[in-house]
């Protein structure tokens, strides 16, 4: 049971929320985008949006714009 | 086609390290061409690229020049970096005059292969000059080594249609080997018609377009009677560049080229989506411009979201320049057009990129991915900038809505948000010169006067709303929770464009410059950085739009200091110059400070000239304030400590404008102080002999205005 985020494996456990997800990442992120299977989760839904297994994660660091 | 006026051969250039050491002057008065010297002082000083434009055009006017004086000129360049097929975006050029809607010199970064087609023709920038009798255009013929001034006569109005014609006449063999600036029909009506600059499509067989959008170039080039220049090449490759270190342009070029493949994919599609990606994000953080700036965000913003432009773009590579691995240009081909001359036709069209789908779209309460594409066409065919109109026709909306104009004003057209249909015949009527159309294509700081005097406008409220500043049209982010932004775009030299300045998400998201200080670090650092893109004939997507996995690690990630350390690799292998991610900070900041002389001597260039729109700050209405009630009710009661409890929306909206009013002084005081410029905003002589840039026409200006 795990999923992938930015190609790299992660341990993967039931009803794991996308916050619980970028909690247990290392190190400081800054990113602001995260899509699961390709589809953008919204911030707004972080805490309630679950990761399902073996789903294909990308967090972007969006420090771009303009 | 007409008579030649005049012809002149030229010596075949060699590019030495970046640099074919000479410029073009043209004169479409009386019919001058002549090669003007570029001495190393030129180079270390203004470095080439935005800054050769601006110190021949410095040289060519006075303080009492106007965009349409005769001596105002177009000045294109693409600098030492420009034109090297090897490394991702740098096929760019700059193009400089006198705006018609700032007074003020308006740069404007451009793709397509113009620039680089200059330079391999032998030169490193072109001025032009003066007001044709009859229009004419300069065909730059670089395989026979020869410059034309051709009168014209019978050539199509819109820019697609004469780039087709000109193509056909210079290089039917080869299309790839031509490149055209040109404008269109609306162009002559408005203030803020582009240049258009073409490059081919070896595989679909079309010619693309890319824009010079910003501040009127387009204007100044269609009074000027130019209908087109022209530059023809036989090849562009980096052993004619003859750069110092070839190996070492070619390991950087290869790294860099191959980490975009390798993550673009992971991270934002450019490759197939190009800038369209963003409006999910900008969306999803409260930043995509809705009617006019009221909102940052909409239910319907689906409908033309990345998803949506997926569909609609054509598959395959579609890079402005030689092999760049960003290819964020797009296209959509056999696009049914539902509206003005070219109704019922499917055409091959250019894709919007995020700026035209926010201004063009959300901002006018307009979300249809496809109307968005007809605009972005008819802007680009017509010749006018998809920022200035889409933020133009929002602000037109929500006068009327207002009552400030009516259908009595409009012709009958109804103009409130998420008309389509008035929009498209807006965009028409400014290409005839006629009507509303053509009153919106003089920009909002001509509309809120016109709109006063004529009908009686609520001026006040009209300065709140109407997002100009120093005359130019806001780009597409909203900026009210971030004070660094607000600054950006406030200060930024030739007006409120992007390119300059984007630190929303550092500071509203991030909250990584909690201080005045720190904010104004920022915004020394990021500006000065953002310019020397434009002193290289660069583009800055491959910058920071893709960044490298290890990024978040290093100590300031929003400068992704390891590409900043490629690009100073970059110019140290093109031109043999020592260069280090210090230097070019230094570097820019000759020109950074030069732009802001020049603005100074064309008579603004003060604190004055940085004020911006309230709307762009705070909540000017009710509504607004209502919408994010939750957010400035915490706001007031948190870092203003004022509790909003029984107090009215009105008192409110006052409340919090006079807080957001004092921080953006403070934030001015506090750049003005880190950039080493007086309190009026104006650089010091002692700045300006530290930068070398104390010519002595600058330091008697300065002198006077210290």
């Amino acid at each position: 049971m795990s999923i992938t985020i930015n190609d790299e494996e992660m341990s993967w456990n039931q009803g794991m929320t996308v916050r619980q997800m970028l909690d247990a990442m290392p190190g400081q992120l800054h990113m602001v985008v995260v899509r699961v299977n390709g589809k953008m989760v919204s911030r707004h839904d972080w805490d309630t949006a679950t990761v399902p297994d073996g789903a294909k994660v990308e967090v972007v660091d969006i420090i771009a714009g303009g | 086609m007409g008579k030649i006026l005049k012809e002149l051969s030229y010596t075949p250039g060699q590019i030495d390290k970046g640099y074919n050491n000479r410029t073009l002057y043209v004169n479409v008065a009386d019919n001058t061409i002549k090669e003007k010297p570029v001495g190393d002082k030129m180079k270390s000083t203004f470095t080439g690229g935005k800054g050769f434009d601006l110190w021949l055009l410095w040289n060519a006017v006075n303080s009492n020049t106007k965009w349409n004086s005769p001596e105002n000129e177009i000045c294109i360049a693409a600098g030492p970096l420009g034109g090297t097929p090897i490394y991702p975006g740098a096929g760019k050029s700059i193009a400089v005059t006198i705006s018609p809607l700032t007074g003020i010199p308006i740069d404007s970064n451009v793709g397509g292969h113009f620039g680089p087609m200059l330079k391999y023709a032998g030169f490193d920038a072109i001025e032009v000059q003066g007001i044709a009798e009859k229009e004419v255009v300069i065909f730059i013929d670089g395989p026979n080594h020869k410059i034309t001034i051709e009168e014209v006569e019978g050539l199509p109005e819109d820019a697609y249609s004469i780039c087709e014609e000109l193509t056909e006449k210079y290089s039917k063999e080869d299309p790839a080997k031509i490149s055209i600036v040109c404008s269109g029909t609306a162009a002559k009506y408005s203030k803020m018609g582009i240049l258009n600059f073409s490059y081919w499509d070896r595989v679909r067989k079309v010619i693309h377009l890319k824009q010079a959008g910003r501040g009127g170039v387009g204007t100044v080039f269609s009074h000027k009677n130019i209908k087109a220049i022209v530059a023809t090449v036989d090849k562009m490759n980096i052993d004619l560049l003859n750069p110092a270190d070839k190996e070492g342009l070619q390991a950087v070029g290869r790294a860099h080229s191959k980490e975009i493949r390798d993550l673009d994919p992971k991270q934002n599609e450019m490759a197939v989506l190009g800038t369209t990606h963003l409006v999910d994000i900008m969306n999803d953080y409260d930043l995509l411009p809705t009617n006019n700036y009221k909102f940052g965000a909409h239910p319907k913003y689906k409908k033309m979201d990345r998803d949506a432009y997926r569909t609609l773009f054509h598959k395959g590579f579609d890079g402005c320049w030689v092999g760049c691995s960003v290819a964020c240009a797009h296209c959509v081909m056999d696009f049914e057009l539902t509206s003005g001359p070219q109704k019922g036709q499917k055409l091959h069209v250019d894709g919007p990129e995020y700026e035209t789908i926010a201004g063009c779209g959300s901002n006018c309460g307009i979300f249809d991915a496809e109307h968005v594409i007809e605009m972005n066409f008819y802007c680009d065919t017509y010749g006018v900038d998809t920022i200035s109109v889409g933020t133009a026709t929002a602000f037109l909306m929500e006068c009327y809505e207002n009552g400030l104009i009516t259908k009595e004003h409009t012709g009958g057209m109804d103009l409130s948000f998420g008309n389509k249909e008035s929009a498209l015949e807006l965009l028409h009527q400014m290409a005839r010169g006629e009507g509303m159309g053509h009153i919106l294509g003089q920009g909002i700081r001509y509309m809120k006067g016109h709109f006063e005097k004529e009908f009686g406008a609520d001026r006040k409220f009209m300065e709140d709303i109407g997002m100009e500043a120093k005359g130019l049209e806001y780009s597409e982010y909203m900026t009210k929770e971030s004070l660094a932004q607000q600054g950006g775009y406030g200060m930024a030299l030739k007006g409120p464009q992007h390119d300059e300045a984007w630190l929303i998400f550092l500071d509203m998201v991030h909250n990584f410059m909690p201080t005045f200080e720190q904010k104004a670090e920022a915004l020394h650092w990021f500006p000065n950085f953002r310019t020397w893109f434009a002193l290289n004939g660069l583009c800055k997507l491959p910058w920071n739009d893709i960044v490298p996995t290890d990024n978040k690690e290093t100590a300031e990630p929003a400068k992704v200091i390891k590409h900043v350390q490629w690009y100073a690799d970059f110019f140290q292998a093109v031109t043999g110059v020592p260069t280090t991610p210090e230097t070019i900070i230094s570097t820019s900041e000759k020109v950074y400070n030069f732009q802001r002389i020049f603005n100074l001597k064309m008579g603004h260039g003060k604190r004055v000239d940085d004020a911006v729109p309230y709307r762009s700050v705070g909540p000017v209405t009710v509504e607004e304030y209502e919408s994010r009630v939750e957010r400035y009710d915490g706001q007031l009661k948190e870092k203003h400590g004022v509790d909003p409890a029984g107090k009215s929306s009105e008192e409110k909206v006052a409340i919090l404008r006079k807080f957001r009013e004092e921080q953006y002084e403070g934030l001015i005081d506090a750049v003005y102080k880190r950039r080493g410029w007086t309190t009026d905003g104006v650089p010091t002589v002692e700045k300006a002999k530290e930068l070398g840039i104390d010519f002595p026409d600058v330091i008697e200006l300065l002198e006077k205005n210290q």
